[in-house]
């Protein structure tokens, strides 16, 4: 290939990524249809970057008081990262996220720790202390936190084990559970406090599809019996068809449409609607 | 119970023994496929040598000033001015600095910061099945990669083993400076104690340390466990090992060294 | 100014680092730390159960190397009887907290990194701070203060097993000096304050060792193989640190000063 040639080459293909830049949020509409209810979370324009590389661009997001909201994405695009925000993990660059009427990055410390008692949150694969067994691990909030006498205490932790379907395992280790029971073994731990918001980071990574449906089930049923804002966050179709009473859609680091999700599955938007069938003819590519 | 009391205590040491034997057992690998042709690994013992250099050349440089400085200088300095004769420092580099520190501050700063890097490295491909994609492939790992590595650490522990000994004397110097005595007493006294059989003796030994330090080194990244402690892990045992092999080995060295070539230890 | 970016990384890396040491220095000083004493306890089993043998071992071998080279040495400047004074020094002074320092460095400083570094990675110190705990508070603070309550014992039990080497290499091995005449010299060249010093120069490095693997290990990111890498960073910048404070202390404790019981 001639040198001019490959200049040539190159000037197109600038060219080409300056449209896509132009383009790149024509999908999204940032359409926040009612729900009817008050947001227990919200973000306002909040922008985060890890050294170049920028991970939320401006999301405007609500998640809505006392239902099983699902944060839905391709990934790369910032769902954990959401997450991260929420509890204050991570404090944005620009903007703010607000739990209950409050701004978290404006909270300092102690603020915190009292704020992020009122979060269970079940991380990818548990996060289960690898020192403990399952009954100290689920206990151990209650006895940083609590008062509560041991026999207290274990009444609860047993409670929520059975309620997780663990009755029997209080005394096994993290590394002799399968990938499935860590989570349901989080879950319980999540639980324990009462606690009014539960985040899941993808709830079904590493799941086989019957598993799946199972903990989509038991993430229902204990969220009737609780109540509470209740987030997902995953890329899996089937699941958020299965649980979801609300769904955003997050690309690129912005909201592109968010509301009930019956609504969101009949929505025109060609994104959403690519994204929710998991078709691979659409807007969303490779890249 | 009794049973159990036993395992508690046999297991380990079954355990122990077994990585040993499976350590030697790699060494004996490595000797005889670095011999037998081919010789495809010269491209990357070049680079891990290089690799070597670039990550040991720093802090050898600091510990071995700090070392010298310190331990051997200042006091020695004290415990040869008290019967007035800071003269035999140099003497007494011969001894500290060729026989027993610089090659100790070597092992310990090689073991440090290349073998860790080694099974780090090894330890990352290994988890990543990069191994096994190697196996599958028709290459083979010991080959290609523990004999280089192999082969690169011998020579560099054996020629960082005189940067550590320049050094290490000129931690000397500083210390003898410091006490406001001249030179020239000191380089009288160190080169008539010094004897090539020492400096043969410090450059084999570092040598050894070093084929120790790659073979502990190489066999615990390649080992290492899957999960997120895996690979650190691997790098704790590796380098708390490699410790223990080194000093050992040191002390068998220096006895063997001391009583084959008793002349050594003839003051002049 | 390309070659500028190696040393300003160094230097930030050293800021941070100072920074992180700090907070858990202070939280330890405000006492903050005994709200998770029951933590503490559980680390210094774990210190001691899993460290102690292997430093008392490395020690020992180097105890044994003091004492043939100063049984040797003393003979060459005439003498021999004088063993004692070497063994004393080399062991006391320098050699004991050296292989002290490298031993902490090789078993506790990377095995702190490893178990905090494979914590970070498997979310277990973010599950930590959403359950509102000071997860820095509970994992580093709580290691320091194990560590200053059970190394000092282990750090004299240490000088104990170095001393016991020298003088098999000393009496029992090279056999110029009669165990008698060896004691002599061998006590009357140190003192208490002479033990405090070697005391202080230890513990010094051994929270140096444990702050550093705590900032290792806390800060570990990229999966494993990020665990690992940390682990191999942590022992280069432990080894330079354990060199540094060696010399200084030396340099301080004994530099001006000889302590020794004859001469000016």
């Amino acid at each position: 290939m001639s040198e001019d040639k490959m200049q040539a080459d190159d000037a197109t293909r600038v060219a080409s990524v300056v449209d896509d830049r132009d383009d790149e949020f024509k999908w999204h509409t940032g359409k926040q249809l009612p729900t009817g209810v008050q947001d227990a979370i919200e973000f306002v324009d909040v922008h985060k970057a890890f050294g170049r590389n920028k991970i939320l661009r401006g999301l405007n997001m609500g998640i809505p008081e006392d239902k099983i909201s699902m944060i839905l994405g391709p990934s790369g695009t910032g769902k954990s990262v959401c997450i991260k925000h929420m509890v204050g993990l991570l404090y944005p660059d620009q903007g703010d996220i607000i739990v209950h009427g409050k701004s978290v990055p404006m909270m300092h410390d102690d603020e915190l720790f009292d704020m992020r008692k009122k979060f269970g949150v079940l991380f990818q694969d548990g996060a289960l202390f690898g020192s403990m067994n399952l009954l100290d691990n689920v206990a151990f909030p209650l006895r940083q936190h609590t008062d509560k006498g041991e026999e207290e205490v274990m009444e609860i932790v047993n409670r929520r084990l059975a309620e997780v379907g663990l009755t029997n395992a209080g005394d096994k280790m993290p590394n002799e559970l399968s990938g499935g029971m860590r989570k349901r073994a989080g879950f319980a731990r999540a639980l324990v406090l009462d606690p009014d918001i539960v985040l899941f980071d993808e709830p079904d990574s590493g799941l086989d599809p019957v598993r799946t449906a199972l903990l989509c089930e038991l993430i229902q049923e204990i969220h009737e019996e609780n109540g509470g804002a209740y987030v997902v966050i995953t890329h899996d179709i089937m699941s958020a068809r299965r649980v979801a009473e609300h769904i955003s859609v997050l690309w690129k680091g912005r909201i592109v449409e968010s509301g009930p999700a019956e609504q969101l599955f009949n929505s025109d938007n060609a994104f959403v609607r690519q994204f929710l069938a998991g078709d691979s003819q659409g807007p969303l590519g490779m890249e | 119970m009794v049973r159990s009391v036993a395992d508690r205590a046999f297991l380990p040491t079954k355990n122990l023994l077994e990585e040993v034997g499976d350590m030697m057992i790699l060494t004996g690998k490595t000797i005889s496929s670095a011999l037998r042709p081919p010789y495809p690994y010269g491209g990357e013992f070049v680079s891990q040598f290089l690799f070597a250099i670039k990550l040991c050349w720093f802090p050898l440089l600091v510990s071995t000033v700090a070392f010298g400085f310190g331990a051997p200088g200042l006091q020695a300095a004290n415990f040869l001015v008290i019967f007035g004769a800071l003269d035999r420092l140099g003497g007494f580099f011969v001894l500290a600095s060729i026989r027993e520190f610089a090659p100790f501050v070597t092992a310990i700063v090689l073991a440090g910061v290349a073998g860790t890097a080694i099974t780090a490295d090894l330890g990352a491909r290994k988890i990543r099945e990069e191994l096994d994609a190697l196996q599958v492939l028709g290459v083979d790992p010991v080959k290609n990669l523990v004999v280089p590595r192999f082969l690169a650490l011998m020579l560099v522990t054996g020629l960082f083993n005189i940067y550590a000994l320049i050094f290490g004397v000129f931690g000397g110097i500083l210390a003898t400076l410091t006490n406001g005595a001249p030179l020239g007493p000191f380089w009288a006294t160190f080169f008539t104690n010094a004897s090539t059989t020492d400096l043969w003796g410090s450059v084999l030994k570092t040598t050894l340390f070093g084929a120790i330090i790659a073979i502990v080194c190489c066999y615990k990244g390649m080992t290492a466990s899957g999960g997120a402690e895996g690979v650190g892990r691997a790098v704790n045992q590796a380098v708390v090992i490699a410790f223990l092999g080194v000093f050992a080995f040191n002390y068998v060295f220096t006895q063997t060294l001391l009583a084959t070539h008793p002349e050594i230890l003839v003051p002049r | 100014m390309e070659w500028l970016t190696v040393p300003r990384e160094w230097l930030t890396s050293a800021g941070e680092i100072a920074k992180f040491c700090g907070k858990i220095l202070g939280q330890v000083y405000s006492l903050k730390v005994f709200r998770f004493f029951g933590e503490t306890l559980r680390q210094s089993g774990i210190l001691i159960v899993s460290s102690t043998i292997v430093i008392w071992g490395l020690v020992f071998i180097i105890g044994l190397q003091c004492g043939t080279e100063g049984a040797y040495f003393s003979r060459s400047v005439g003498a021999p009887s004088q063993a004692g004074v070497f063994a004393a020094w080399c062991d006391l002074r320098e050699l004991v907290p050296y292989a002290f320092g490298y031993m902490m460095a090789a078993k506790v400083g990377t095995g702190i990194v490893a178990e905090l570094g494979s914590m970070r990675i498997s979310d277990e110190i973010d599950a930590l701070e959403v359950m509102g705990i000071d997860s820095v508070l509970f994992l580093c603070a709580t290691r320091l203060l194990a560590s200053w309550l059970v190394l000092p014992f282990v750090y004299l039990a240490a000088i104990g097993a170095g001393f016991f080497a020298s003088y098999l290499a000393v009496v029992q091995q090279v056999g110029d000096v009669s165990s008698g005449g060896y004691f002599l010299v061998f006590w009357m060249f140190q003192n208490p304050p002479d033990l405090v010093y070697s005391l202080i120069k230890g513990m010094v490095m051994a929270t140096v060792v444990v702050l550093v693997g705590c900032y290792y290990g806390y800060n570990a990111s990229g999966g494993p193989v990020g665990v690992g890498t940390a682990t191999a960073k942590s022992m280069v910048l432990n080894i330079v640190m354990v060199h540094l404070i060696g010399m200084l202390g030396t340099q301080v404790f004994w530099g001006a000063n000889p302590r020794a019981p004859i001469g000016g």
